[in-house]
């Protein structure tokens, strides 16, 4: 019995220690693990101004994405969520965010392509902080100077690899067509064509075009000649660059801090060109996204205007998070760094990703299909013809 | 006796004091409108009651507070996704109609050349009491904070120097950190003007703005009110007559439809079979090898000549202590990758082979539930510890005496034992293996795969399956189909374990005789 | 002839031991080495990295790593509470399906068994819509509280620790209760004075059982908790890795090693309870 008595006071103690209520009146902002670091900054200032409470919530990307849908109507969502713009077409249409209304002369202070991105049926559903996409990053130790053209990037991958060791001369993520995918888009290859007034071409799906299919014969080579393993997924990267045993790598300025934790000497290089043409990485783009059904609706405007869009916190934002700013005020005074200028200059032939939400389907086939090449069952214009088709077939809703 | 009656009276007194509380609270609850929180409290009281004094309720009283947990907890989600399989839920109609209304309803648009206005707000710190709103080429209007706009005149209002009215009704000017305070009244303020109203646009102006939509609730039409176009419900979304869509769509009841895609869709049904056939080999591999393994060292163990059992014990533990993500993490990329694992690294340098761990069916088949008995084995060698603890030690020492060795004294006495209460385990722990969605989905993500634009890899289990094909619709997610493939999953492993349960029969009556 | 079997015996004994052992381990190992690693990676070169540091510790209990602290907390207060109140209503379940001849009792018996069956990678919505219910209705068990996240927790419980319970108190006999009525007691006081003590090494079991299984549940705490002061140790840590762009791997392998070691530190100082003095002969008088 006194053990009974015993849990029972134990529970009311602990329940009112753990109570805590979401309330009108203050901002809440999911983030994941990279960007809420950074908002609790912004945040923290933002109350120091006015006063209003503003709660950053760490949470991973899916979490966030699959949450939000159903956590908001139902009252217990965010009032921003810090993402990628890849999220806006399924967002919308679950109708989970909001519209952003913001004056012209704010907007064309942004990157164009980034509020392109950022849009959705014409309508503006986030507001962006940085632009971002990959280029060649290389071991200044292993590689002293960054090779211009694919022959001579293979040269040096040809010098370097030593599979005993092992290491490697070049290697991008493989299956999973996003790193890889300016060696793809050189030579032509694209996802989604376009029509005449800028949106996809859902009806136009391009993984069998030639260029795709040139650009995935270079990978199948790298392979076949033992230059790069049939799967480099991104934890054996890592590992691999930490460790200086990689000389050069198609990746983002995410994988920069990791490199140099592990003491690498790091160089930032656009990719070189293919055949005399340039490689076009996809360009993602960062920022804050509002709740559809969020009460705090002045709150957030304020935020946003008188906050969020000012050169001295997009500059905090660069800072913390050294990406190649949207805004282009603080863009032109970060102009001078090295690592984000080679950024900058290499996305600067990129393409948006397309932020439909048939992408995540896209995504799927085409990692399959580079897997079945990879693997060497497939030769590259099979797999990704028959991609290209599976696809079609799904996309005309006959399953 | 006399001790008895207290006792009695103690508990009458307790139910009645109990019971007027709850009474006190459901009337309480039906002032509020919850009528449905009010009706459950107060079944659930005269339940208690009934438990409290009726000799017949005796095996109840036991089970109830368990129970309650097991049925909102577990039962009522299953329910839900009951449900779930007969609506289109699915990405896009993800929210009630209700909440796509209300969510058409909030949208509201800024009219070109539209009025902001700035404000100047009176009150106490603790609360606000007027606004004087403020805009170019317009005279001051006032308000109260019901929205009512009221006469600047007949409100006793005082000047300071400058000509600015510095105070109000006795209520003075508030600064700006003093109005934040209150930031959640003045947000929820809408002043009816024109067509639409004035509210917060940003925390310094008010705006003017005019709703985007109409809702006819009688037509259940939904109207533009830029541009009048008018939209129709048509396949749980508003559809205008040229066949613009609005997003987001609801929720809809669409009976069947879900089961009988699943069963007429050809790229669906296919790989059912194979997937369900590796999904049994998966669990039942898994459940005996590692119960195998664990009962062998929980014997072992169990054996008080072994010294430093208590060691062996805790570092058996370990795989079941680490949390599962960590270990499943180092094992795909750490151990089975095919070009920097572990593994192939050692056979590398000692035979000069080279195997594709998680690359192909066969490999990747073996490999998952490699690590899977690894993953399962301590769980086994704790349950077989505990059960052990209930086999008679004389019984042995008796058989022992009448000849019996080892192996037979295992086979004969303790085995038949342990068996009345771990073989339910075993039928428990096939199910939970059968739908152990994390470590297939963090190891091979179903993969190898097994064509291109296949739902179904080579380790894909039902389970991971459903979860594929809840993302292969053209857009989002199908959660509406692949709660349907849920609830057949659940038919299944409930009809197989039905179906081993009638063995267990005679395992309980055994444990009757002794 | 005798003496030299017994050598044998002991010999294989210890050689079986010690191979399950080394399987045991030798994955956690890799993860020692990993948490000891500079560079925040998997190791892919070595088991141990050539220049150990103990940076990830640090930066665990004193560094910008530390809420992990506040996790481990949480997830000791969380994981102690469903175990204690589980082992609690289990045994109550268990008393009732071994002792007591009711109607239904078999169907009971399986249907609180077969309800686990049901895959949970599907519910969770439903679970998420439940607590919303609670968080307008009564708010300190709604979401985003560690006590109805013990709530949830709960209601999984029941099911197979039951019947792992119930297959013991069937093999305690009955004749020892029946002793106890006829100097009057009443059932409860016969379960809380004779079952229970009896049972003490199957409800430490259970009581461990529940609490690993708590410790590194995933999916049903990410989804009601918010924020990180209010994190278990398995949502926080998710948060190291697992996203592409800032894994902490050395940090989160060294959180993995200090939270099993917590794990292995309990399990250790409980596992006397199963074993003291074997009272499992006894009762079969």
């Amino acid at each position: 019995m006194k053990r009974i008595i015993l849990l029972v006071t134990l529970i009311l103690f602990l329940v009112p220690a753990i109570l805590l209520a979401t309330e009108e009146g203050k901002l809440i902002i999911w983030a994941d693990d990279t960007r809420a670091p950074i908002f609790k900054e912004i945040a923290s200032s933002y109350t120091e101004e006015t006063g209003i409470e503003v709660d950053v919530f760490e949470m991973t990307m899916d979490d966030i994405t699959e949450q939000i849908v159903t956590a908001s109507p139902a009252g217990e969502g965010p009032d921003f969520v810090v993402g990628a713009h890849d999220w806006v077409g399924r967002l919308v249409l679950n109708g989970s965010i909001a519209p952003i209304d913001l004056p012209e002369d704010i907007i064309e202070q942004f990157d164009p392509v980034t509020i392109d991105a950022m849009s959705y049926g014409g309508k503006l559903y986030g507001v962006p902080y940085s632009r971002e996409g990959v280029a060649l990053l290389y071991n200044k130790d292993l590689v002293p100077e960054p090779p211009q053209t694919w022959r001579e990037l293979v040269n040096i991958a040809k010098e370097l690899t030593d599979t005993s060791i092992p290491q490697y001369g070049f290697l991008v993520e493989y299956p999973y067509p996003y790193n890889c995918f300016p060696i793809l888009s050189a030579l032509g290859g694209y996802v989604f064509g376009k029509n005449p007034d800028g949106s996809f071409n859902l009806n136009d799906i391009g993984l069998d075009s030639v260029g795709m299919i040139l650009g995935a014969e270079l990978i199948d080579w790298l392979i076949e000649d033992g230059l790069m393993p049939e799967e480099v997924p991104w934890e054996t990267m890592t590992g691999l660059l930490s460790e200086g045993h990689l000389g050069m790598v198609i990746t983002g300025p995410w994988s920069v801090p990791i490199a140099e934790k592990g003491g690498v000497n790091v160089g930032v290089a656009p990719i070189p060109d293919i055949c005399g043409q340039k490689p076009k990485p996809f360009v993602g783009v960062s920022g804050l996204m509002v709740n559809a059904y969020s009460p705090n609706k002045a709150i957030i405007q304020d935020f946003l205007l008188n906050h969020y869009i000012t050169n001295e916190v997009m500059m905090k934002i660069f800072e913390m998070d050294p990406r190649p700013p949207a805004y282009l005020p603080t863009f032109e005074l970060v102009k001078d760094d090295p690592v984000m200028n080679a950024f900058a200059e290499s996305i600067s032939n990129g393409i948006s990703q397309p932020n439909v939400p048939e992408m995540s389907l896209v995504w799927n086939i085409w990692a399959e299909a580079m897997t079945m090449i990879g693997n060497q069952t497939m030769e590259p214009y099979e797999a990704l013809e028959e991609a290209d088709m599976k696809l079609e077939e799904i996309m005309k809703g006959n399953e | 006796m006399e001790k008895k009656f207290r006792k009695y009276i103690l508990k009458i007194s307790i139910f009645a004091m109990v019971d007027a509380l709850v009474l006190f609270f459901c009337i309480m609850f039906i002032l509020n409108d919850d009528i449905i929180i009010s009706s459950i409290i107060f079944v659930v009281t005269i339940l208690l009651n009934w438990l409290g004094f009726s000799k017949k309720s005796y095996p109840l009283r036991y089970l109830l507070p368990g129970l309650t947990f097991m049925i909102a907890m577990v039962v009522v989600p299953i329910g839900y996704n009951v449900y779930i399989s007969f609506t289109n839920y699915s990405t896009g109609h993800i929210v009630s109609k209700d909440q796509a209304i209300k969510n058409f309803m909030n949208r509201e648009y800024f009219p070109e050349n539209g009025k902001k206005y700035d404000y100047i707000a009176y009150g106490t710190p603790e609360s606000l009491k007027y606004l004087l709103l403020h805009s170019e080429n317009d005279e001051d209007t006032l308000v109260d904070m019901e929205g009512n706009v009221l006469d600047f005149n007949e409100i006793k209002h005082s000047y300071d120097d400058s000509g600015f009215p510095g105070n109000i009704d006795n209520f003075y000017v508030l600064d700006q950190k003093e109005i934040f305070k209150n930031i959640k009244e003045l947000q929820n303020l809408k002043i009816t003007y024109l067509n639409g109203w004035l509210r917060l646009g940003t925390l310094r102006e008010f705006y003017y703005y005019i709703p985007q939509y109409t809702y006819d609730s009688k037509k259940d039409i939904l109207i533009d009110n830029k541009t009048e176009k008018i939209y129709r419900v048509k396949n749980a979304q508003f559809v205008s007559d040229d066949g613009e869509m609005l997003d987001p769509g609801w929720t809809e009841v669409i009976g069947f439809q879900n089961y009988i895609r699943l069963l007429t869709t050809e790229k669906y049904r296919k790989p059912f079979f194979s997937v369900f056939l590796w999904t049994i080999e998966w669990s039942v591999l898994t459940v005996f090898f590692s119960f195998v393994i664990g009962l062998g060292l929980a014997l072992l163990l169990n054996d008080p000549k072994i010294k430093m059992r208590k060691f062996y014990r805790s570092l058996l533990i370990l795989p079941y202590a680490m949390p599962a993500f960590i270990s499943l993490l180092i094992w795909r990329y750490g151990f089975y990758n095919s070009d920097f694992g572990l593994f192939n690294k050692i056979l590398n340098s000692m035979f000069n082979i080279t195997i594709p761990w998680l690359n192909s069916p066969g490999w990747a088949r073996f490999s998952v539930i490699l690590t899977n008995v690894w993953l399962t084995f301590p769980y086994m060698m704790l349950v077989s510890l505990g059960a052990l603890q209930a086999v008679p030690g004389n019984l042995l020492e008796a058989a022992r005496i009448d000849g019996a060795n080892g192996f037979q004294r295992f086979r004969k006495i303790t085995f038949p034992l342990i068996m009345i209460s771990i073989a339910p385990l075993l039928i428990g722990s096939f199910a939970t293996t059968f739908n152990n969605f994390t470590v297939i989905w963090l190891l091979t993500e179903g993969n190898p795969i097994t064509g291109i634009g296949n739902v179904s890899g080579a380790t894909d289990i039902l389970i991971s399956y459903a979860y594929k094909l809840a993302f292969i619709g053209k857009a989002g997610n199908e959660l509406g189909l692949s709660s349907a493939v849920a609830v057949v999953i659940f038919l299944i492993i409930v009809t197989i374990s039905v179906l081993s349960f009638r063995r267990t029969k005679v395992l309980e009556e055994v444990a009757d005789e002794l | 002839m005798n003496y030299k079997n017994k050598i044998w015996s002991k010999i294989w004994r210890n050689l079986i031991i010690w191979i399950a052992i080394i399987f045991a381990v030798f994955p956690i190992l890799f993860i020692i080495g990993t948490s000891f690693n500079p560079a925040n990676s998997i190791n892919t070169t070595q088991i141990f990295p050539g220049n150990p540091t103990l940076e990830n510790y640090k930066s665990l209990i004193v560094g910008e790593n530390n809420t992990f602290l506040i996790w481990v907390w949480n997830t000791l207060k969380i994981s102690f509470l469903t175990a204690g109140i589980s082992v609690f209503l289990c045994s109550l379940a268990a008393y009732s399906f071994s002792r007591f001849r009711f109607k239904g009792r078999r169907m009971g018996l399986l249907t609180i068994l077969l309800v686990q069956m049901f895959p949970q990678t599907l519910g969770i919505t439903a679970i998420f819509l439940i607590m919303t219910w609670f968080n307008d209705k009564i708010p300190f068990i709604g979401l985003n509280t560690h006590a109805g996240l013990i709530l949830v927790y709960l209601g999984g419980a029941i099911g197979m620790n039951t019947w792992l319970m119930k297959g013991y108190f069937d093999s305690i006999p009955k004749s020892l209760e029946e002793a106890a009525y006829v100097d009057g007691a009443t059932s409860f006081k016969a379960f809380r004075a004779i079952i229970l003590p009896l049972a003490r090494p199957i409800l430490v079991v259970i009581f461990i059982i529940q609490f690993i299984g708590t410790y590194s549940e995933y999916m049903i705490a990410s989804t009601l908790l918010k924020g990180d002061k209010m994190y278990t140790l398995a949502v926080g840590l998710r948060l190291f890795v697992g996203q592409h762009y800032d894994d902490r791997w050395g940090p989160f392998a060294a959180a993995g090693v200090l939270g099993s070691i917590i794990v292995i530190v309990i399990f250790y100082s409980l596992q006397d309870l199963i074993f003291s003095g074997l009272t499992g002969g006894a009762i079969k008088e």
